[in-house]
Protein backbone atom coordinates (compact mmCIF):
# COMPACT_ATOMS: atom_id res chain seq x y z
CA UNK A 1 0.00 0.00 0.00
CA UNK A 2 2.76 2.45 1.24
CA UNK A 3 4.21 2.05 -2.25
CA UNK A 4 1.27 2.57 -4.12
CA UNK A 5 1.14 5.81 -2.13
CA UNK A 6 4.90 6.58 -3.12
CA UNK A 7 4.41 5.58 -6.48
CA UNK A 8 1.65 7.76 -7.46
CA UNK A 9 2.65 10.93 -4.96
CA UNK A 10 5.99 10.32 -7.45
CA UNK A 11 3.43 10.41 -10.86
CA UNK A 12 1.82 13.19 -9.80
CA UNK A 13 4.68 15.19 -9.05
CA UNK A 14 6.19 14.37 -11.99
CA UNK A 15 3.08 15.73 -13.99
CA UNK A 16 3.46 18.86 -12.13
CA UNK A 17 6.48 19.63 -12.62
CA UNK A 18 5.58 18.64 -16.43
CA UNK A 19 3.14 21.68 -16.06
CA UNK A 20 5.09 24.11 -14.45
CA UNK A 21 7.80 23.65 -16.97
CA UNK A 22 5.16 23.80 -19.87
CA UNK A 23 4.08 27.69 -18.13
CA UNK A 24 7.93 28.54 -17.91
CA UNK A 25 8.70 27.79 -21.93
CA UNK A 26 5.66 30.01 -22.91
CA UNK A 27 6.85 33.14 -21.05
CA UNK A 28 10.21 31.61 -22.62
CA UNK A 29 9.48 31.69 -26.05
CA UNK A 30 8.19 36.25 -26.05
CA UNK A 31 11.86 37.09 -24.12
CA UNK A 32 14.53 37.72 -25.85
CA UNK A 33 17.14 35.36 -24.99
CA UNK A 34 16.39 31.87 -25.88
CA UNK A 35 17.16 30.85 -22.55
CA UNK A 36 17.68 26.81 -22.68
CA UNK A 37 16.02 24.77 -19.73
CA UNK A 38 16.31 21.62 -20.64
CA UNK A 39 19.17 20.16 -18.89
CA UNK A 40 17.53 21.42 -15.95
CA UNK A 41 16.53 18.82 -12.98
CA UNK A 42 14.78 19.53 -10.23
CA UNK A 43 15.98 18.58 -7.03
CA UNK A 44 14.80 19.03 -3.27
CA UNK A 45 16.74 19.55 -0.22
CA UNK A 46 13.96 19.37 1.77
CA UNK A 47 14.44 16.72 4.30
CA UNK A 48 13.92 13.03 2.42
CA UNK A 49 11.10 11.54 2.31
CA UNK A 50 10.52 10.59 6.31
CA UNK A 51 8.58 7.82 5.66
CA UNK A 52 10.87 5.58 3.47
CA UNK A 53 13.81 6.53 5.96
CA UNK A 54 15.18 3.38 7.03
CA UNK A 55 16.25 4.04 10.33
CA UNK A 56 12.75 4.14 11.96
CA UNK A 57 12.07 1.34 13.81
CA UNK A 58 8.57 2.89 15.03
CA UNK A 59 6.87 0.86 12.71
CA UNK A 60 3.30 1.88 14.41
CA UNK A 61 4.27 5.60 14.29
CA UNK A 62 5.23 5.58 10.77
CA UNK A 63 2.29 4.49 9.84
CA UNK A 64 0.00 6.70 11.47
CA UNK A 65 2.26 9.21 10.08
CA UNK A 66 2.52 8.33 6.77
CA UNK A 67 0.16 10.57 4.65
CA UNK A 68 0.03 13.43 6.18
CA UNK A 69 3.69 13.63 6.08
CA UNK A 70 3.83 12.85 2.27
CA UNK A 71 1.42 15.34 1.69
CA UNK A 72 3.11 18.21 3.70
CA UNK A 73 6.45 17.33 1.71
CA UNK A 74 4.80 17.25 -1.84
CA UNK A 75 3.09 20.77 -1.23
CA UNK A 76 6.49 22.24 0.27
CA UNK A 77 8.24 20.35 -2.82
CA UNK A 78 5.78 21.54 -5.37
CA UNK A 79 6.70 24.98 -4.80
CA UNK A 80 10.28 24.90 -3.88
CA UNK A 81 10.85 23.47 -6.89
CA UNK A 82 8.71 25.77 -9.10
CA UNK A 83 11.02 28.67 -6.70
CA UNK A 84 14.43 26.47 -7.66
CA UNK A 85 13.27 26.94 -11.47
CA UNK A 86 12.86 30.33 -11.52
CA UNK A 87 16.08 31.16 -9.67
CA UNK A 88 18.05 28.72 -12.34
CA UNK A 89 16.05 30.59 -15.26
CA UNK A 90 16.79 33.74 -13.92
CA UNK A 91 20.49 32.52 -13.56
CA UNK A 92 20.79 31.64 -17.01
CA UNK A 93 18.79 35.05 -18.29
CA UNK A 94 21.71 37.33 -16.49
CA UNK A 95 24.19 35.07 -17.70
CA UNK A 96 22.96 35.37 -21.75
CA UNK A 97 22.86 38.83 -20.98
CA UNK A 98 26.14 39.12 -20.07
CA UNK A 99 27.59 37.85 -22.53
CA UNK A 100 28.62 40.11 -25.82
CA UNK A 101 25.15 40.33 -28.35
CA UNK A 102 25.55 41.88 -31.53
CA UNK A 103 28.60 43.33 -33.03
CA UNK A 104 31.06 45.35 -30.39
CA UNK A 105 29.98 48.26 -29.64
CA UNK A 106 26.88 47.26 -28.26
CA UNK A 107 24.57 47.69 -31.27
CA UNK A 108 21.24 45.96 -31.64
CA UNK A 109 20.68 42.46 -32.67
CA UNK A 110 21.87 39.15 -31.58
CA UNK A 111 18.65 38.31 -29.40
CA UNK A 112 15.52 37.67 -31.73
CA UNK A 113 13.13 39.59 -29.98
CA UNK A 114 11.91 43.48 -29.81
CA UNK A 115 13.51 46.17 -28.08
CA UNK A 116 10.63 48.31 -29.21
CA UNK A 117 9.07 48.48 -26.06
CA UNK A 118 6.47 51.27 -26.16
CA UNK A 119 5.13 49.51 -29.86
CA UNK A 120 5.05 52.46 -31.88
CA UNK A 121 7.19 50.26 -34.92
CA UNK A 122 10.60 52.10 -34.69
CA UNK A 123 13.46 51.61 -31.95
CA UNK A 124 14.23 54.78 -31.28
CA UNK A 125 15.29 57.04 -27.49
CA UNK A 126 11.68 56.25 -26.44
CA UNK A 127 12.34 52.62 -26.17
CA UNK A 128 13.48 51.40 -22.55
CA UNK A 129 16.78 49.76 -23.83
CA UNK A 130 17.20 50.63 -27.59
CA UNK A 131 20.75 49.55 -27.97
CA UNK A 132 21.20 47.22 -25.66
CA UNK A 133 18.17 44.50 -25.57
CA UNK A 134 17.63 42.18 -22.86
CA UNK A 135 14.48 39.82 -21.06
CA UNK A 136 11.34 40.98 -21.76
CA UNK A 137 10.91 40.08 -17.78
CA UNK A 138 13.62 42.97 -17.24
CA UNK A 139 11.59 45.36 -19.54
CA UNK A 140 13.40 45.12 -22.36
CA UNK A 141 16.40 45.68 -20.59
CA UNK A 142 19.59 43.60 -19.89
CA UNK A 143 20.05 42.95 -16.49
CA UNK A 144 22.99 44.45 -14.58
CA UNK A 145 24.93 42.77 -12.99
CA UNK A 146 26.02 44.22 -8.78
CA UNK A 147 29.22 44.98 -9.20
CA UNK A 148 31.82 45.62 -6.90
CA UNK A 149 32.07 44.68 -3.13
CA UNK A 150 29.18 42.41 -1.66
CA UNK A 151 29.24 42.98 2.67
CA UNK A 152 27.80 39.92 3.70
CA UNK A 153 26.77 40.21 7.73
CA UNK A 154 27.28 36.70 9.63
CA UNK A 155 25.07 35.42 12.32
CA UNK A 156 26.65 32.28 14.11
CA UNK A 157 24.52 29.91 16.12
CA UNK A 158 26.26 27.92 18.03
CA UNK A 159 25.33 24.78 20.20
CA UNK A 160 27.41 23.80 22.44
CA UNK A 161 28.18 21.76 25.12
CA UNK A 162 29.74 23.98 27.86
CA UNK A 163 29.86 28.00 27.40
CA UNK A 164 32.85 29.03 25.49
CA UNK A 165 33.75 25.62 23.81
CA UNK A 166 33.44 27.09 20.19
CA UNK A 167 36.09 29.61 20.94
CA UNK A 168 36.65 33.67 19.62
CA UNK A 169 39.50 32.10 17.84
CA UNK A 170 38.06 29.70 15.75
CA UNK A 171 34.89 32.39 15.07
CA UNK A 172 37.30 34.71 14.21
CA UNK A 173 39.83 32.13 11.95
CA UNK A 174 36.69 31.42 9.94
CA UNK A 175 35.46 34.52 8.90
CA UNK A 176 38.89 35.33 8.04
CA UNK A 177 39.26 32.09 5.88
CA UNK A 178 35.89 32.89 4.03
CA UNK A 179 37.11 36.75 3.41
CA UNK A 180 40.60 35.35 2.08
CA UNK A 181 39.02 32.41 -0.30
CA UNK A 182 35.67 35.17 -1.92
CA UNK A 183 38.53 37.73 -2.36
CA UNK A 184 41.31 35.59 -3.96
CA UNK A 185 43.53 35.95 -1.34
CA UNK A 186 44.60 32.17 -0.37
CA UNK A 187 48.29 32.30 -0.65
CA UNK A 188 48.13 28.57 -2.37
CA UNK A 189 45.96 30.02 -5.20
CA UNK A 190 48.91 31.79 -6.67
CA UNK A 191 51.63 29.38 -5.44
CA UNK A 192 49.84 26.38 -6.52
CA UNK A 193 47.24 26.63 -9.23
CA UNK A 194 48.27 24.48 -12.34
CA UNK A 195 49.13 26.96 -15.90
CA UNK A 196 45.95 25.76 -17.28
CA UNK A 197 43.24 27.23 -15.09
CA UNK A 198 45.18 30.16 -13.86
CA UNK A 199 43.29 32.07 -16.11
CA UNK A 200 39.86 31.06 -14.74
CA UNK A 201 40.60 32.00 -11.01
CA UNK A 202 38.01 34.00 -9.85
CA UNK A 203 38.11 36.77 -6.90
CA UNK A 204 34.48 36.86 -5.79
CA UNK A 205 34.38 40.16 -3.91
CA UNK A 206 32.56 39.38 -1.03
CA UNK A 207 33.77 40.14 2.44
CA UNK A 208 31.65 38.23 5.30
CA UNK A 209 31.61 40.50 8.53
CA UNK A 210 30.79 39.49 12.02
CA UNK A 211 27.44 40.56 12.53
CA UNK A 212 26.68 38.51 16.54
CA UNK A 213 27.08 35.12 17.95
CA UNK A 214 24.44 33.67 19.51
CA UNK A 215 25.30 30.50 21.69
CA UNK A 216 23.01 27.92 23.30
CA UNK A 217 24.11 24.66 25.62
CA UNK A 218 23.24 21.58 24.61
CA UNK A 219 24.57 18.06 25.51
CA UNK A 220 22.99 16.51 22.06
CA UNK A 221 25.72 14.33 20.28
CA UNK A 222 24.13 14.07 17.16
CA UNK A 223 21.49 17.24 15.38
CA UNK A 224 21.52 15.15 12.21
CA UNK A 225 20.98 16.69 8.91
CA UNK A 226 17.51 17.72 9.42
CA UNK A 227 17.34 21.23 10.54
CA UNK A 228 16.62 20.36 14.48
CA UNK A 229 19.60 22.81 14.92
CA UNK A 230 17.52 25.64 13.17
CA UNK A 231 14.68 25.63 15.31
CA UNK A 232 14.22 26.42 19.03
CA UNK A 233 11.22 23.98 18.80
CA UNK A 234 13.42 21.67 18.54
CA UNK A 235 15.94 22.48 20.73
CA UNK A 236 18.39 24.37 18.28
CA UNK A 237 18.31 28.07 18.08
CA UNK A 238 16.20 30.59 15.16
CA UNK A 239 17.98 31.55 12.57
CA UNK A 240 17.98 35.45 12.54
CA UNK A 241 16.57 37.51 9.40
CA UNK A 242 18.06 35.39 6.83
CA UNK A 243 17.22 38.31 3.94
CA UNK A 244 20.24 40.18 5.50
CA UNK A 245 22.28 37.62 6.99
CA UNK A 246 23.92 34.78 6.42
CA UNK A 247 23.20 32.04 8.81
CA UNK A 248 25.95 29.81 10.02
CA UNK A 249 24.96 27.08 12.68
CA UNK A 250 27.56 25.37 15.05
CA UNK A 251 26.74 22.02 16.39
CA UNK A 252 27.34 18.19 16.61
CA UNK A 253 25.94 17.11 13.44
CA UNK A 254 27.09 13.26 13.58
CA UNK A 255 26.85 10.61 10.94
CA UNK A 256 29.80 11.61 9.60
CA UNK A 257 28.69 14.68 8.05
CA UNK A 258 31.32 17.61 7.73
CA UNK A 259 28.92 20.64 6.71
CA UNK A 260 25.64 20.82 4.72
CA UNK A 261 24.15 23.80 3.08
CA UNK A 262 20.98 24.61 1.82
CA UNK A 263 20.11 25.84 -2.29
CA UNK A 264 19.23 29.13 -3.10
CA UNK A 265 14.88 29.04 -2.90
CA UNK A 266 14.59 27.14 -0.13
CA UNK A 267 12.40 27.71 2.99
CA UNK A 268 13.54 31.44 4.82
CA UNK A 269 13.88 29.57 8.03
CA UNK A 270 16.36 27.18 7.22
CA UNK A 271 18.46 29.37 4.68
CA UNK A 272 21.74 29.37 5.48
CA UNK A 273 25.02 26.87 6.44
CA UNK A 274 25.90 24.22 9.30
CA UNK A 275 29.30 23.39 10.08
CA UNK A 276 30.43 20.48 12.42
CA UNK A 277 32.14 21.44 15.22
CA UNK A 278 35.09 20.58 14.79
CA UNK A 279 35.32 21.95 11.41
CA UNK A 280 34.62 25.68 12.07
CA UNK A 281 37.21 27.81 11.80
CA UNK A 282 41.00 26.92 12.73
CA UNK A 283 41.27 23.40 14.06
CA UNK A 284 43.33 20.32 13.53
CA UNK A 285 43.18 17.79 11.36
CA UNK A 286 42.62 17.64 7.13
CA UNK A 287 39.55 19.10 8.01
CA UNK A 288 40.90 21.66 10.05
CA UNK A 289 41.61 24.67 7.91
CA UNK A 290 37.69 25.90 7.41
CA UNK A 291 37.33 25.10 4.20
CA UNK A 292 34.12 23.23 4.95
CA UNK A 293 31.97 26.26 5.73
CA UNK A 294 33.96 27.72 2.12
CA UNK A 295 32.36 24.62 -0.01
CA UNK A 296 28.91 25.17 1.98
CA UNK A 297 28.91 29.19 1.21
CA UNK A 298 29.42 28.30 -2.44
CA UNK A 299 25.99 26.05 -1.82
CA UNK A 300 24.73 29.05 -0.65
CA UNK A 301 25.91 30.92 -3.65
CA UNK A 302 23.82 28.43 -5.68
CA UNK A 303 27.13 26.20 -6.74
CA UNK A 304 27.04 22.68 -7.06
CA UNK A 305 29.48 20.40 -6.68
CA UNK A 306 32.20 20.96 -10.08
CA UNK A 307 31.07 17.35 -10.72
CA UNK A 308 27.39 17.91 -11.41
CA UNK A 309 26.41 15.11 -9.08
CA UNK A 310 26.22 12.60 -11.57
CA UNK A 311 28.48 10.98 -14.70
CA UNK A 312 30.04 12.53 -17.41
CA UNK A 313 27.01 13.71 -18.92
CA UNK A 314 25.78 15.44 -15.95
CA UNK A 315 27.12 19.16 -15.54
CA UNK A 316 27.44 21.85 -12.99
CA UNK A 317 25.87 24.47 -14.83
CA UNK A 318 29.40 26.22 -15.04
CA UNK A 319 30.80 26.48 -18.52
CA UNK A 320 34.35 26.99 -17.28
CA UNK A 321 34.55 23.94 -14.86
CA UNK A 322 35.71 20.82 -17.06
CA UNK A 323 33.26 17.71 -17.42
CA UNK A 324 33.67 15.20 -14.43
CA UNK A 325 31.65 12.10 -13.02
CA UNK A 326 32.25 12.00 -9.10
CA UNK A 327 34.28 14.12 -6.71
CA UNK A 328 37.75 13.61 -6.07
CA UNK A 329 39.04 12.75 -2.30
CA UNK A 330 42.12 13.43 -0.05
CA UNK A 331 45.12 15.56 -1.99
CA UNK A 332 45.06 14.46 -5.58
CA UNK A 333 48.40 14.82 -8.22
CA UNK A 334 47.79 16.91 -11.07
CA UNK A 335 46.52 16.23 -13.25
CA UNK A 336 43.95 13.40 -12.96
CA UNK A 337 41.73 12.84 -15.30
CA UNK A 338 38.05 11.95 -15.93
CA UNK A 339 35.46 11.98 -18.93
CA UNK A 340 38.16 12.80 -20.96
CA UNK A 341 39.59 16.25 -19.24
CA UNK A 342 41.64 16.92 -16.45
CA UNK A 343 39.43 17.59 -12.86
CA UNK A 344 39.76 20.58 -11.47
CA UNK A 345 40.32 19.15 -8.04
CA UNK A 346 41.39 22.57 -6.19
CA UNK A 347 37.91 24.13 -7.19
CA UNK A 348 36.09 25.10 -3.77
CA UNK A 349 33.16 22.98 -4.76
CA UNK A 350 35.37 19.14 -4.93
CA UNK A 351 35.69 17.09 -1.98
CA UNK A 352 39.27 17.50 -1.44
CA UNK A 353 41.34 18.14 1.85
CA UNK A 354 41.15 21.43 3.27
CA UNK A 355 44.50 22.49 2.32
CA UNK A 356 44.01 20.97 -1.26
CA UNK A 357 41.27 23.44 -2.64
CA UNK A 358 41.79 26.92 -3.69
CA UNK A 359 40.00 28.11 -6.27
CA UNK A 360 36.59 29.15 -7.56
CA UNK A 361 36.47 30.18 -11.50
CA UNK A 362 34.74 33.40 -12.92
CA UNK A 363 32.04 31.05 -14.34
CA UNK A 364 31.21 29.89 -11.07
CA UNK A 365 31.41 33.84 -9.83
CA UNK A 366 28.71 34.60 -12.57
CA UNK A 367 26.10 32.21 -11.76
CA UNK A 368 26.68 33.13 -7.70
CA UNK A 369 26.43 36.84 -8.57
CA UNK A 370 23.07 36.23 -10.79
CA UNK A 371 21.34 36.40 -7.10
CA UNK A 372 22.78 39.58 -6.08
CA UNK A 373 21.43 40.84 -9.50
CA UNK A 374 17.89 42.77 -9.81
CA UNK A 375 15.31 40.14 -9.32
CA UNK A 376 18.03 37.68 -7.86
CA UNK A 377 17.25 35.48 -4.99
CA UNK A 378 19.77 37.34 -2.99
CA UNK A 379 19.24 40.52 -4.09
CA UNK A 380 18.36 41.97 -0.88
CA UNK A 381 21.51 41.66 0.81
CA UNK A 382 22.27 44.61 -1.43
CA UNK A 383 19.67 46.67 -2.06
CA UNK A 384 19.37 50.26 -0.30
CA UNK A 385 15.52 49.42 1.15
CA UNK A 386 15.60 48.45 4.54
CA UNK B 1 28.88 -44.90 23.22
CA UNK B 2 29.08 -41.19 24.38
CA UNK B 3 32.42 -40.70 22.45
CA UNK B 4 31.15 -42.40 19.25
CA UNK B 5 28.16 -39.60 19.14
CA UNK B 6 30.58 -37.30 19.76
CA UNK B 7 32.35 -38.30 17.51
CA UNK B 8 29.48 -38.98 14.84
CA UNK B 9 28.40 -35.36 15.54
CA UNK B 10 31.35 -33.64 15.16
CA UNK B 11 31.57 -35.24 11.86
CA UNK B 12 28.30 -34.50 11.36
CA UNK B 13 29.23 -30.51 11.80
CA UNK B 14 32.48 -30.87 10.07
CA UNK B 15 30.40 -32.13 6.81
CA UNK B 16 27.92 -29.24 7.23
CA UNK B 17 30.40 -26.35 7.54
CA UNK B 18 31.98 -27.87 4.38
CA UNK B 19 28.54 -27.60 2.28
CA UNK B 20 28.07 -24.23 3.38
CA UNK B 21 31.27 -22.93 2.64
CA UNK B 22 30.58 -23.89 -0.97
CA UNK B 23 32.31 -21.55 -2.84
CA UNK B 24 28.75 -19.58 -5.02
CA UNK B 25 31.13 -17.05 -6.35
CA UNK B 26 28.66 -15.58 -9.18
CA UNK B 27 26.91 -13.58 -6.96
CA UNK B 28 28.21 -10.55 -4.04
CA UNK B 29 26.33 -7.53 -2.85
CA UNK B 30 28.75 -4.01 -2.86
CA UNK B 31 27.08 -0.89 -1.03
CA UNK B 32 29.63 2.38 -0.69
CA UNK B 33 28.48 5.47 1.34
CA UNK B 34 31.09 8.19 0.80
CA UNK B 35 30.91 11.82 1.14
CA UNK B 36 33.85 14.59 2.14
CA UNK B 37 35.21 12.85 5.28
CA UNK B 38 33.52 9.83 5.19
CA UNK B 39 33.96 6.03 3.94
CA UNK B 40 32.03 2.72 4.31
CA UNK B 41 31.99 -0.17 1.88
CA UNK B 42 30.31 -3.25 2.64
CA UNK B 43 31.09 -6.05 0.38
CA UNK B 44 28.84 -9.32 0.67
CA UNK B 45 29.57 -12.68 -0.85
CA UNK B 46 27.70 -15.98 -0.02
CA UNK B 47 30.57 -16.13 2.70
CA UNK B 48 31.79 -13.42 4.13
CA UNK B 49 30.31 -9.99 4.41
CA UNK B 50 33.69 -7.26 4.84
CA UNK B 51 33.00 -3.74 5.75
CA UNK B 52 35.75 -1.10 5.09
CA UNK B 53 35.48 2.16 7.39
CA UNK B 54 38.45 3.89 5.38
CA UNK B 55 39.41 3.96 1.72
CA UNK B 56 42.04 1.36 1.12
CA UNK B 57 42.22 0.50 4.59
CA UNK B 58 41.81 -3.45 5.85
CA UNK B 59 38.38 -4.53 6.41
CA UNK B 60 36.42 -5.73 9.32
CA UNK B 61 34.93 -9.39 7.96
CA UNK B 62 32.88 -12.19 9.48
CA UNK B 63 30.94 -15.32 8.24
CA UNK B 64 27.94 -14.70 6.41
CA UNK B 65 25.49 -17.22 7.80
CA UNK B 66 23.12 -19.35 5.31
CA UNK B 67 20.18 -17.72 6.38
CA UNK B 68 21.41 -14.43 5.62
CA UNK B 69 22.80 -15.49 2.33
CA UNK B 70 19.36 -17.17 1.82
CA UNK B 71 17.74 -13.83 2.57
CA UNK B 72 19.47 -11.53 0.25
CA UNK B 73 18.83 -14.04 -2.48
CA UNK B 74 15.48 -13.93 -1.95
CA UNK B 75 14.86 -10.36 -1.87
CA UNK B 76 17.31 -9.78 -5.06
CA UNK B 77 14.37 -12.00 -6.67
CA UNK B 78 12.23 -9.31 -6.61
CA UNK B 79 14.45 -7.08 -8.20
CA UNK B 80 14.72 -6.76 -11.86
CA UNK B 81 18.24 -6.42 -12.52
CA UNK B 82 18.27 -4.73 -16.15
CA UNK B 83 16.54 -1.26 -14.60
CA UNK B 84 19.16 -1.43 -11.51
CA UNK B 85 21.38 1.36 -13.65
CA UNK B 86 18.07 3.50 -14.02
CA UNK B 87 16.36 3.56 -10.85
CA UNK B 88 15.43 7.16 -9.64
CA UNK B 89 17.06 8.77 -6.33
CA UNK B 90 13.72 9.85 -3.94
CA UNK B 91 15.83 12.45 -2.73
CA UNK B 92 18.84 14.52 -3.28
CA UNK B 93 20.41 15.74 0.00
CA UNK B 94 23.81 14.63 -1.17
CA UNK B 95 23.88 17.94 -3.64
CA UNK B 96 24.47 19.66 -0.78
CA UNK B 97 26.24 17.47 1.84
CA UNK B 98 23.44 16.55 3.99
CA UNK B 99 24.03 13.12 3.07
CA UNK B 100 26.63 10.90 1.93
CA UNK B 101 26.57 9.29 -1.90
CA UNK B 102 25.39 6.16 -1.76
CA UNK B 103 25.54 2.86 -4.68
CA UNK B 104 24.94 -0.49 -4.84
CA UNK B 105 26.52 -2.81 -6.98
CA UNK B 106 25.01 -6.17 -7.57
CA UNK B 107 27.88 -8.57 -9.28
CA UNK B 108 25.70 -11.49 -11.10
CA UNK B 109 27.06 -13.84 -13.39
CA UNK B 110 29.38 -12.43 -14.66
CA UNK B 111 27.63 -9.08 -15.14
CA UNK B 112 27.90 -6.24 -13.07
CA UNK B 113 24.66 -3.81 -12.28
CA UNK B 114 25.56 -0.69 -10.55
CA UNK B 115 22.87 2.18 -9.28
CA UNK B 116 23.50 5.78 -10.02
CA UNK B 117 24.87 7.55 -6.75
CA UNK B 118 21.50 7.90 -4.24
CA UNK B 119 20.78 9.34 -0.76
CA UNK B 120 23.13 7.19 2.11
CA UNK B 121 19.74 6.76 4.17
CA UNK B 122 16.96 6.87 1.18
CA UNK B 123 17.84 4.48 -1.59
CA UNK B 124 15.44 4.11 -4.22
CA UNK B 125 12.08 2.04 -3.26
CA UNK B 126 12.67 -1.35 -5.51
CA UNK B 127 16.16 -1.84 -3.77
CA UNK B 128 15.32 -0.51 -0.58
CA UNK B 129 14.54 -4.12 1.51
CA UNK B 130 17.94 -5.19 -0.05
CA UNK B 131 19.83 -2.34 0.89
CA UNK B 132 18.28 -2.62 4.27
CA UNK B 133 19.30 -6.13 4.83
CA UNK B 134 22.55 -5.76 3.74
CA UNK B 135 23.10 -2.81 6.09
CA UNK B 136 21.69 -4.16 8.90
CA UNK B 137 23.66 -7.13 8.33
CA UNK B 138 27.01 -5.44 8.37
CA UNK B 139 26.11 -3.27 11.87
CA UNK B 140 26.49 -6.52 13.39
CA UNK B 141 29.80 -7.06 12.59
CA UNK B 142 32.23 -5.44 15.47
Amino acid sequence: MKKIIVVFAFLSFILTSCNNNEDEITIEQSSIEMIDMSDFFVYTNVNANESSKQSQSKVLNRICHTMPNLNRLLNENSSLEKRMYNIEYHTRQFIASKKPIGTPGGGPGGGSGSTDTDGDGVIDDNDVCPTDPGPSSNNGCPIQSYTGQITIPVVINIIEKSYGQVTEAHISSQIDILNEDFNNKNPKTLSTTPPAFADLVANYEITFERNFVVRKISSKNSWGTRDAMKSSKRGGIDATDTSKNLNIWVCEIGGGILGYAQFPGGPATTDGVVIGTAYFGETNGVYGDGRTATHEVGHWLNLRHIWGDGGCSVDDYVADTPISDGPNYGCPIYPSQACGTTDMTMNYMDYVYDDCMYMFTNDQNTRSRALFAPGGFRESFVSLTP
Amino acid sequence: MKILTLILSFIFIINHCSESKKIQDNLSFEYTAVTRGYYKKVIINNQTISIFKERNGTPKVRNCSETEWHTLNSLLEAINLEQVPNLESPSDNRFVDRAAIANLTIHFKGETYKTEGFDDGNPPMEIAELVKEILSMSENID
